[in-house]
């Protein structure tokens, strides 16, 4: 039966016209996933109306096909331009944009797409073997386990995305202050509000990420005046796309390992695509032999979190399919899709309705392989644009800025963040401080939390982890903090192998250390943590345990920190004084021009206010081209007309976003 | 004479829905309507209006594009503040809600809109349960809730929540003992809970329970469904129940607590409890703004009515969801909206001291 299912299945996706939609979501997944803020979950909000007169087959070859591969194209966003495309791609921005920056974009594709392919396809075999292991995992895993693993997630991100194992953990818990903004846990009392109804809401992550990591790369390209990779096209080696293929194969085990983690981790809901990159970026970290370069370029720490992220929505799809349990965002989609269809969720999507399945599953498979061999087509053309001007690129990208932050809760609110995001990203760049723990805890936060609290609730303050389950992830973590920290340690000692000259130009997470710039990070933090610690005295007993445990575990973290940054500054200014340090720390990096690049962020963010942001954007990029890019007239007027259209078509015109109403408007 | 004048009354008559026809189909001739959802996509209310806007489309006259802009952020407060602040009057948008009359009533901070001031065109009726975990009763016997070898722990979303309110006052008028735990954000929290045992009791609305969830709770995992929470009029009176959960054999509240103690149910919980409904006449409902012309309202309410007798719209809802369509009518939502400002002050602390205590 199962093998009739199987077939039929494969026979649906087959047929027509659902193979004609399937193509058509591939394609239109390849280019929303690339789009930086764009991504998966929008795309499935555009394609849901056009499904409703479809039959069940060609509807979801549609949005599964689509949504399928916009892991496989963000990619080119998380290597290309270290900005992380969606939540599931930021372990990739540790390796693969180092690897673009030496030159080997194409290399680090290559890779990224043959395991996005490889991981989709074990995903969903895996997916076809598991659905009777979905039950006993649900039930085994109850709100403490939930707690543990969301912790895990942020240990495990804080400890390997930079140079210092407590500033990461700092940064993750400033991530979970963040996420306690809005309303309460238990009741509505707004925390951290400030009667500004914006702060009603846990910030949107779309604004943060796009500000955290794309501002900082954008000056980078514009103060700089270089292009993404720090090498001339004919200086660069070994970064074939070929290489990358042959180097997903020898890696054939970490490729299974990684797919096989993330069908599991996909399955739990509420956590799946936020630590499945991360987490099989740990265990590759951790069981890797021999030398590794992780952080520097290790083509490893592209191929690790690319298998598991595919895979991932295979897992994703059982407890919805089976259980009617959306593990996230886009699985509520999808079960919307599914109810729309008269499709049921339960025993019937594996008896009566197997084929049906089953046909999702090849959909998977499909659209896995064909977008891999696509973007590989692509690939080239796409890779070149590494070694283009980097004036060129700051404005088409600055506009996806602009309006992906928009996409968060469509208000100046959603702008403001993205810059002052964008200015803390600058800031922690140049101080070594990591930025992906910021990420995960925002994402994982609110969850956190909420399971904290009612873990306690029905088991007892802390008598929870008395749970065995719950302990064996407990340990976990300290083994994943411990084994982190002794691993820095031995890197430390041990030399890079890179060119030390090409060393020095590369964007490396962490890799900066400006001990000034970190000195004034942290008192930042101080304040920020005391000060949310006061402030949550006068909240609800139940919603102020929480923030007060946090900022207190953030102080002593950063009371450590302190001490290794004042250690720096105090071996920079014996070298030469306090004067030059401090001369040296602004000027260093081109720090004023940064500065003034956020400066004219902030001017087209009042400009969108004004004026809205079509006209802003345009003036924007028309003004970069004049006077960061020097570009003769017609050029910066024709690229403003073209971002003017391109605003006008896609975000207006398709997916009918509202914008913001400008001040002059109510003037007149 | 008689005749003639009949004949010119009803001439006129006609000539004035006519005309009023005429000015309505005018008015959305060629035109978008924004229909505001305060939830992000996917979740229940989405569902529900996804599936609502294209039969709405075709059943307002002038057959208006509509398109769904999600507004989600803190509880629906942000869409709802919109619809009543800032929401353009020109019949161009509509707020399509679940709606917050409880955080009105209470007067949550936040809070800046006032129903009464908005223009109601239609609610849809939502029927509530309650799923338990059988191991909380003996031998499977309703009336034997809290007794069994569990304890009765009830998931909630958040105290102020009316899914809530209305299980915990369900259970304070059965006079059973629980523990009320909230913060189970949304069903994706709160069943694989009630799979793994942590939690006995959920609320829910039985439509997106049978579309979704049903099977696996109650076919496949430990869970029956309990109780229908009872409806009432305006009056207080007792409601005719839900054919659906009549033919399962679930009793309404009412009948439960006539099981358990004899008697019909009285005191200040279930005072409370009628307040509640009447203060949520209807689960989902369409909202227009302060100020909107008569033309685009009559014309969207038109439109609104049209549809539980439109046999596409009737076929497409039951497919989704499995239920027939329970719309309430316009006046019963413009009653209820008017009502949420006359509650009495006895009431409002109530609620307020009700609420504090579900935070405890």
């Amino acid at each position: 039966m199962i093998f009739e299912a199987l077939l039929s299945g494969l026979m649906h996706v087959f047929s027509w016209p659902a193979i004609g939609y399937l193509g058509l979501g591939i394609f239109l997944g390849v280019w929303l996933g690339a789009l930086p803020g764009v991504g998966g979950i929008t795309g499935l909000i555009l394609l849901l109306p056009f499904t409703y007169t479809m039959e069940p087959v060609s509807a979801f070859a549609l949005m599964l096909g689509m949504f399928a591969v916009t892991t496989t194209s963000d990619t080119i966003a998380s290597v290309m331009l270290g900005i992380p495309g969606t939540a599931a791609s930021q372990a990739t921005v540790m390796d693969g944009y180092p690897l673009a920056q030496k030159g080997q974009a194409n290399r680090a594709l290559g890779a990224a797409y043959t395991c996005s392919a490889l991981g989709g396809i074990f995903g969903a075999v895996v997916l076809t073997l598991s659905m009777p292991l979905i039950k006993p995992l649900l039930t085994t895993f109850s709100t403490p386990e939930y707690f543990m693993l969301s912790l895990l997630g942020i240990a495990m991100v804080g400890s390997l995305s930079g140079n210092s194992v407590a500033k990461g953990l700092v940064i993750g818990l400033f991530g979970m202050m963040l996420g306690t903004i809005g309303e309460g846990t238990f009741n509505g009392q707004p925390r951290y509000y400030f009667g500004i109804e914006y702060m009603l809401n846990t910030p949107p992550l779309v604004g943060v990420v796009l500000g955290l990591f794309a501002i900082p790369e954008l000056l980078e390209l514009a103060t700089k005046n270089t292009s993404i990779s720090r090498v001339r096209s004919d200086q660069s080696k070994g970064g074939g796309m070929l290489q990358g293929i042959k180097d997903a194969f020898a890696n054939w085990w970490l490729v299974i390992k990684s797919s096989t983690l993330g069908v599991y981790i996909g399955m739990l809901p509420g956590l799946g695509a936020s630590i499945v990159d991360w987490a099989a970026y740990g265990m590759a970290v951790q069981t890797t032999r021999g030398k590794s370069e992780f952080g520097r370029g290790d083509i490893r720490g592209v191929i690790a979190p690319e298998s598991a992220n595919n895979a991932q929505r295979g897992g994703a799809l059982i407890p919805t399919l089976t259980f009617g349990i959306p593990g996230d965002f886009a699985m509520s989609i999808l079960l919307g899709a599914l109810l729309i269809q008269g499709l049921r969720p339960g025993m019937q999507m594996l008896t009566t309705e197997l084929d049906i399945t089953y046909a999702m599953v090849w959909t998977l498979i499909i659209a896995n392989i064909v977008s891999a061999m696509l973007l590989m087509v692509l690939g080239r053309q796409v890779a070149r644009a590494i070694f283009i001007d980097g004036h060129l690129l700051v404005p088409l990208v600055i506009m996806f800025v602009f309006m992906g932050s928009w996409l968060g809760a469509q208000s100046m609110g959603d702008l403001i963040l993205m810059l002052s995001m964008g200015a803390l990203g600058l800031f922690m760049k140049r101080s070594g401080w990591p930025r992906p723990p910021l990420i995960i805890a925002l994402v994982l936060g609110p969850n956190m939390e909420n399971s904290l609290v009612i873990s306690n609730r029905i088991y007892g303050t802390l008598g929870w982890l008395e749970r065995t389950p719950s302990w064996i992830i407990g340990i976990i973590i300290v083994i994943t903090i411990v084994g982190t920290a002794s691993g820095l340690l031995r890197r430390k000692r041990s030399k890079p192998v890179d060119d030390p000259n090409l060393s020095a130009k590369l964007s490396i997470e962490g890799g900066e250390r400006n001990p000034i710039i970190a000195i004034m990070l942290a008192t930042f933090f101080v304040v920020f943590f005391a000060a949310a610690a006061v402030l949550a005295v006068d909240f609800h007993p139940t919603n102020r345990q929480y923030p007060i445990a946090v900022c207190t575990a953030a102080l002593l973290l950063l009371a450590a920190s302190l001490w290794s940054d004042l250690k720096a500054a105090r071996l920079s200014i014996a070298e030469s004084s306090f004067a030059t340090t401090w001369r040296d720390s602004m000027t260093d990096g081109d720090m004023q021009r940064g500065l003034t690049f956020i400066l004219w962020v902030a001017i087209t963010v009042f400009g969108c206010w004004l004026i809205g942001q079509k006209f802003a954007i345009s003036a924007l990029v028309f003004a970069y081209l004049i006077f960061w890019g020097k570009r003769p007239l017609w050029l910066a007027a024709a690229y403003a007309a073209f971002i003017f259209m391109f605003i006008t078509a896609f975000y207006d015109w398709t997916m009918h976003i509202p914008f913001q109403r400008p001040f002059i408007d109510k003037l007149f | 004479m008689k005749l003639f004048r009949k004949t010119l009354v009803a001439a006129t008559a006609v000539t004035a829905m006519w005309g009023t026809a005429a000015l309505t189909d005018d008015f959305y001739a060629g035109k978008t309507i924004t229909c505001v959802v305060p939830y992000a996509p996917g979740g229940g209310t989405d569902a529900f209006f996804r599936v609502v806007v294209p039969h709405l489309s075709r059943t307002i006259p002038g057959n208006p594009d509509i398109i769904i802009n999600n507004m989600s952020g803190a509880g629906g407060l942000k869409a709802n503040n919109y619809a009543g602040n800032e929401m353009p009057n020109d019949g161009s948008e509509i707020l399509c809600a679940p709606w917050l009359s409880v955080a009105q009533m209470t007067r949550r901070e936040g809070v800046r809109f006032d129903y009464s001031k908005m223009r109601a065109v239609g609610g849809e009726s939502a029927i509530n349960t309650a799923v338990v975990n059988k191991n909380i009763m003996i031998d499977g016997d309703r009336t034997t809730a809290g007794q069994g070898s569990q304890p009765l722990v009830v998931a909630g979303l958040a105290p102020s929540s009316t899914l809530d309110l209305r299980q915990r006052l369900g259970l304070d008028i059965l006079g059973i003992e629980y523990i009320y735990i909230p913060g189970y954000r949304g069903q994706a929290k709160q069943f694989p809970a009630f799979l793994s045992g942590e939690i006995s009791l959920i609320g829910t609305n039985f439509g997106s329970y049978s579309a979704t969830v049903g099977e696996a709770l109650v076919e496949q995992g430990p869970g029956m469904l309990w109780v229908e929470y009872s409806n009432t009029d305006a009056d207080g009176n007792v409601l005719p129940r839900a054919s659906q959960l009549e033919e399962l054999g679930v009793p309404t509240l009412v009948e439960l607590h006539q099981q358990m103690h004899g008697t019909n149910p009285s005191g200040e919980y279930w005072e409370a409890y009628k307040t509640l409904n009447l203060l949520t006449a209807m689960g989902l409902s369409v909202w227009m703004p302060e100020g909107t012309p008569d033309e685009a309202f009559n014309a969207v309410k038109a439109g609104w009515e049209a549809l539980p007798n439109d046999p596409e719209f009737i076929a497409a809802h039951e497919k989704a969801f499995g239920k027939p369509v329970g719309f309430v009518p316009y006046e019963a939502v413009a009653a209820a909206a008017a009502s949420v400002g006359s509650v009495s002050d006895e009431m409002v602390k109530f609620y307020q001291d009700y609420i504090a205590e579900g935070e405890q």
